[in-house]
């Protein structure tokens, strides 16, 4: 499992990949980055293109929704000693 | 031992400084990031998803009754809403640049605002689950 340490980690060096591009003296690269991105986006096929949209939304919320309501069952079973 | 997201980012250093060249090697590589970037989002949220599972599994284990383990679970439910806020942010922001690379010719200008406000998000993840994690 994963701890929160290590996905502080990877956000950080994310972010610190963002930030060196930002602020590089050649100041196109990043607009490079996000420009490349727009034609990847344009070459793509429509379904290519969805499958991408679908992977980038992490839909956090709606999956920790789905696990507190799992751990109310649970918390529910450990003190009334059945599913409810 | 080589950590899976440390793994990841080196791997997002390396197609980011690939990025010159042609305009062809150009779209190759955004497209390589742009997977690489999705896997690293990925991660990210599944873990702090793998994580808020059993954060809250440990808190049902150590209740001493229903009651309190209904207190403990929504005062820590209240603190993981920034978190939870963060990455619908990030997501925003998503939308907002496929929106911008939707336009035939977008400017330079909506293209760095795009990539500013993409920073801006990962930072407010990152700060809001290191919030979370000092007091969870």
């Amino acid at each position: 499992m994963m701890n929160l340490a290590a996905i502080i980690e990877l956000l950080g060096l994310v972010a610190e990949v963002l930030e060196r591009h930002r602020d590089d003296p050649d100041t196109r690269k990043a607009l490079d980055i996000v420009g490349g991105l727009m034609a990847a986006v344009r070459a793509g096929d429509g379904a290519a293109t969805a499958a991408a949209i679908g992977q980038l939304r992490t839909h956090v919320r709606a999956n920790v929704t789905a696990t507190d309501a799992a751990i109310d069952a649970d918390l529910m079973k450990k003190f009334r000693g059945e599913d409810t | 031992m080589t950590h899976p997201l440390r793994a990841i980012a080196v791997l997002i250093l390396l197609v980011l400084a690939c990025c010159a060249g042609g305009r062809r090697e150009q779209v190759a590589t955004a497209q390589a990031g742009l997977q690489t970037a999705m896997s690293a989002a990925e991660a990210a949220a599944r873990g702090f998803e793998e994580w808020d599972r059993a954060h809250q599994g440990a808190i049902v284990a150590a209740a001493t009754s229903e009651a309190d383990g209904r207190a403990k679970l929504a005062t820590y439910r209240q603190k993981r809403e920034a978190v939870l806020l963060a990455f619908e942010a990030f997501e925003a922001t998503v939308d907002a640049a496929l929106a911008i690379m939707a336009v035939t010719e977008p400017s330079p200008a909506a293209l760095a605002e795009a990539a500013a406000r993409s920073l801006r998000a990962v930072l407010a993840v990152r700060n809001a689950i290191a919030t979370l994690e000092s007091t969870p």
